[in-house]
């Protein structure tokens, strides 16, 4: 009988959790760990672990066979290039305290694509052998350039069988003709909306009349787009947030019910006025009490709730091959199934390697449309980009659900060898999977109900969480 | 219920023949399609190269682009495709080398080798028809029904078989052939009971089959296949269901489907009805149990011929329609049933006095 | 004070490696081993705590050099490398 590796770390309370590399898991005492570690396992311990998927008998058994694929489940392969982030200006009509995109004033020249960069985009997309294409408008203000918007679209619905845009906005002052451009079945729109409208002024539109500006455009295009198309993200500043209840009941107020808590990113002009530093565990016990109150909510609530992240963390644990958020992949291999082109033409592999180097850190770029994509740099990195067999990852009983983001620490830290306790990217996620474990072992009614939703079934099943006795 | 034999004036054979019936001539007719030339009420007369073909249908659904199966001596041919179906099984043999406690076809020791009849009717099948393959057990002739299968699958890309076996006939050799058939070609639907190796055993009524089941999966699972995992339940493995989801989860994530089957009255399954039958419908909570345990952890699961007011609310969206048309039927209460469109009913065979406690009208 | 720990002899071999890890993860630390005894300076408050934590990391070095052939076979099983 071999035992798979064990990865594990200890608990509030003195038992410890264990996991293994495919993502099953269990909680145990020190007795077993002392057991395991000097190898003296008994007929307990051993019938224990074989029936929850840890052990096998022979290499290649129906045992070893599932945890295989189980793990192979977990490792994100990239497919075709079928999602593609357009900047085509820096221009915006909002001045947002912690924009990280390195912005320029709405009548600034110099800043957006000129004819020959979207030609060249075009061509660029024309040589793509997807069939299928999402394409999400940033900017700057993506509305300000509705002339290239309109463009790419009407080209990518000629070529490909199936395509998504997205259209990042403020909703600020969408003119009639962008409206019309928004109500295409086809087309999503993704805007922000900052917990609240104190909040929202406060951080974006800073006078009351550009606030109700906003409101007023939010609403209509909730109700003339539908709460499918819409989505709304809040972003939110540690160290001073909205309360959780506040954010709760304004977005389920417009049915949205799906909250996506964006912490104020360091990056860009947000390093300028914002401190980064000790930044996790400030966001941890935020967001943690905000799950808390979603369960509370869920509760009584006739339509529930969720936080969008959470619950993507949530099933990575349950479940394998959920590889779906760009931002937590094992391995995080970029510049593959996606790529941003810059105001400038330049290739980027993700928005924030865009910033970091707009700042001038590092110099991420893949080439430009004009001369080509070029990899070299990038495969550089991505070699580096899975923790299967970092140090730290591969101690770590959350290592199967977690990913890495090497352009994440390049940013904040300028290096991509730090130990992996000293990073957000590691706290950040600890603190979640902290948080979604001890709901999973926990017996409480109300967070089993809200499990269940956010896990998709009628009712959770608690013995998911198994304990060796 | 629909006759899947159908009545015909005998035809000096030798071998059997399969027909398709047509109604009228087309530009696509082969050796093998009989055009309709006369109706006299049930009585239709079609022309076979040449030949007179007689039938006998009361079918109010008509009989064109059906493909029958004549057999020397023998005045009703066999229904292998009914065109306006979407249930159709080729029995492809009547030996098993298990005894099911609840099988509804006890085998038996002749084996008629039709496999090459089976090719031909696949063949002429309607577009993209799901055609199913049951026994006794198919792969007691692996090689002819592999050789089926492939010359099936290079002939006709958009026909997909379904075909129920134990799972314990295949070799290591195997995966390449099933690859090459095509892992989207063949959803293997294979019974597990339990995970105790001696009830299950117990259950089919072979020693043994466990441990080679075991072997099978591993290797369906090599080969990348499509499984839907079938679970009767009954009383004998009611309190193994919640092992058998933590088994299905830890070995088996590759699977397409847990399907959690309600017991068929019929066969053994009859005889053995009452140490058998768990009335699901006042004793759900295994089943429940062991959806929100897999469910949870990203399987899909379906529950089979359960009438949907025998399953909790919350739990009927995993109850699609499942009992074949041929052998379906309702209950008096059903028809006040607003849910009767989306309920797969009963089996014809059904006996409410001895079933469900704790069903009625939704 | 001097925490002193004394490593049974199936863990000894674990230990040189252990001590690299349980130095960049508590820098500052002073800590010394020769073989089969380990010896760190510590706060008396945190004694229990950095003992637990020292005989994690030994653990968790054996386990991981005992297990990286069947990592690396699992590994290649999946990847055809």
């Amino acid at each position: 009988m071999t035992v798979m590796p064990l990865k594990f770390r200890k608990l509030p309370v003195g038992d410890l959790l264990f996991a293994d590399d495919a993502g099953g898991f269990f909680q145990a005492d020190q007795e077993f760990l002392h057991r395991y570690a000097l190898g003296d396992l008994t007929d307990v311990d051993i019938t224990f672990l074989e029936a929850n998927g840890h052990a096998f008998h022979e290499l290649g058994d129906l045992s070893y066979a599932g945890f295989e694929y189980r793990f192979a489940s977990r490792l994100y392969t990239p497919g075709d290039l079928d999602y593609v982030i357009l900047v085509p200006t820096l221009r915006c009509d909002l001045a947002c305290g912690y924009c990280q995109v390195s912005r320029v004033n709405e009548n600034t020249p110099g800043f957006d694509w000129t004819d020959e960069t979207l030609k060249a985009v075009i061509r660029f997309l024309d040589g793509l052998t997807t069939k299928m294409i999402k394409v999400e408008f940033q900017g700057g203000e993506p509305l300000l350039r509705l002339d290239v918007l309109q463009e790419v679209r009407d080209f990518c619905r000629t070529r490909f069988d199936k395509c998504e845009f997205v259209v990042c906005t403020n909703l600020q002052d969408p003119s009639d003709d962008a409206w019309e451009f928004l109500e295409h079945d086809d087309v999503f729109v993704s805007t922000s909306f900052d917990a609240d409208p104190g909040t929202h002024e406060a951080q974006r539109t800073i006078t009351a009349a550009k606030t109700q500006q906003f409101l007023g455009n939010f609403r209509r295009a909730l109700e003339r787009l539908g709460t499918d198309k819409v989505s709304a993200l809040p972003t939110i500043n540690p160290h001073n947030p909205p309360p959780a209840r506040s954010i709760i009941d304004h977005y389920a107020s417009l049915n949205l019910r799906s909250i996506y808590l964006r912490p104020i990113n360091h990056q860009g002009f947000a390093r300028k006025k914002y401190d980064a530093r000790g930044s996790a565990s400030t966001w941890n016990a935020y967001y943690s009490a905000f799950i808390d109150h979603l369960v509370d909510y869920n509760w009584i609530a006739e339509q529930t709730v969720e936080e969008y992240y959470f619950v993507h963390c949530l099933r990575r644990v349950l479940r394998s091959g959920h590889n779906g958020h760009a931002d937590l992949r094992n391995p995080s291999i970029v510049g593959s199934g996606y790529v941003v082109i810059d105001h400038d033409g330049k290739f980027y592999p993700t928005d924030e390697a865009r910033m970091i180097s707009r700042v001038g850190q590092f110099d991420l770029a893949m080439g430009d449309v004009f001369t080509g994509i070029s990899r070299s740099k990038i495969d550089e990195l991505n070699q580096e980009a899975s923790n299967n067999f970092h140090p730290d990852c591969v101690h770590c009983p959350y290592q199967p659900f977690c990913g890495i983001d090497l352009i994440d620490d390049l940013s904040r830290y300028g290096r991509i060898d730090l130990p992996k306790h000293l990073t957000d990217f590691c706290q950040k996620h600890t603190g979640i999977f902290d948080k979604i474990f001890s709901m999973i072992y926990s017996s409480d009614p109300k967070v089993r109900k809200s499990l269940a939703i956010w896990s998709g079934v009628p009712n959770f099943d608690g013995s998911i969480g198994k304990r060796l006795q | 219920m629909i006759g899947l034999r159908i009545q015909i004036d005998p035809l000096p054979l030798v071998e059997p023949m399969v027909v398709r019936l047509r109604d009228c001539a087309s530009s696509e007719l082969t050796e093998h399609d009989a055009i309709l030339i006369d109706r006299q009420g049930n009585r239709l007369e079609y022309d076979f190269n040449g030949f007179s073909l007689v039938v006998h249908s009361d079918q109010p659904e008509g009989l064109d682009c059906d493909v029958v199966m004549a057999v020397p001596g023998q005045t009703s041919a066999h229904r292998l495709i009914r065109a306006t179906s979407p249930h159709n099984t080729f029995l492809v043999t009547e030996q098993c080398d298990q005894l099911c406690v609840m099988c509804s076809q006890p085998p038996k020791k002749h084996h008629a080798d039709l496999f090459a009849q089976f090719a031909t009717a696949a063949i002429l099948a309607p577009e993209r028809s799901v055609i199913g393959i049951s026994g006794g057990e198919p792969l007691l002739h692996k090689e002819k029904l592999f050789q089926m299968l492939e010359n099936v699958a290079r002939l006709r890309p958009d026909v997909t078989f379904h075909v129920l076996s134990n799972g314990q006939h295949f070799e290591k050799d195997d995966v390449k052939r099933l690859i090459d058939i095509g892992t989207d070609k063949i959803l293997w639907g294979i019974p597990l009971y339990s995970t105790d190796p001696e009830t299950h055993d117990r259950i089919v009524g072979k020693d043994g089959a466990f441990r080679s089941l075991e072997r099978g999966l591993g290797i369906l699972m090599q080969a990348g296949a499509s499984v839907e995992l079938r679970t009767v339940v009954l009383q004998q493995n009611r309190d193994h269901l919640g092992a058998l989801a933590d088994f299905v989860f830890t070995r088996l994530s590759f699977i397409n489907v847990w399907a959690l089957m309600q017991l068929e009255r019929i066969g053994y399954g009859r005889m053995n009805w009452t140490t058998s039958f768990l009335d699901t419908s006042s004793d759900f909570e295994p089943i429940s149990t062991a959806i929100n345990g897999t469910v949870a952890r990203g399987i899909s699961v379906a529950l089979y011929n359960f009438p949907l007011c025998s399953v909790p609310k919350e739990y009927r969206q995993y109850a699609p329609s499942t009992i074949s048309d041929w052998k379906r039927k309702y209950l008096g209460f059903c028809a006040r049933c607003d849910a009767r469109s989306a309920c797969g009913g009963f089996f014809e065979w059904y006996s409410h006095d001895q079933g469900f406690s704790g069903l009625g009208p939704l | 004070m001097s925490l002193n720990l004394t490593i049974p002899e199936k863990l000894q071999e674990y230990v040189p490696d252990a001590v690299v890890r349980f130095r960049y993860l508590n820098p500052g630390l002073d800590i010394v081993c020769d073989g089969s005894a380990v010896a760190m300076s510590v706060v008396p408050e945190r004694a229990a705590e950095l003992e637990q934590e020292f005989m994690f990391c030994v653990y968790r070095q054996k386990i991981y050099v005992e297990t990286l052939p069947l990592r690396k076979t699992l590994l290649a099983g999946v990847t055809g490398l």
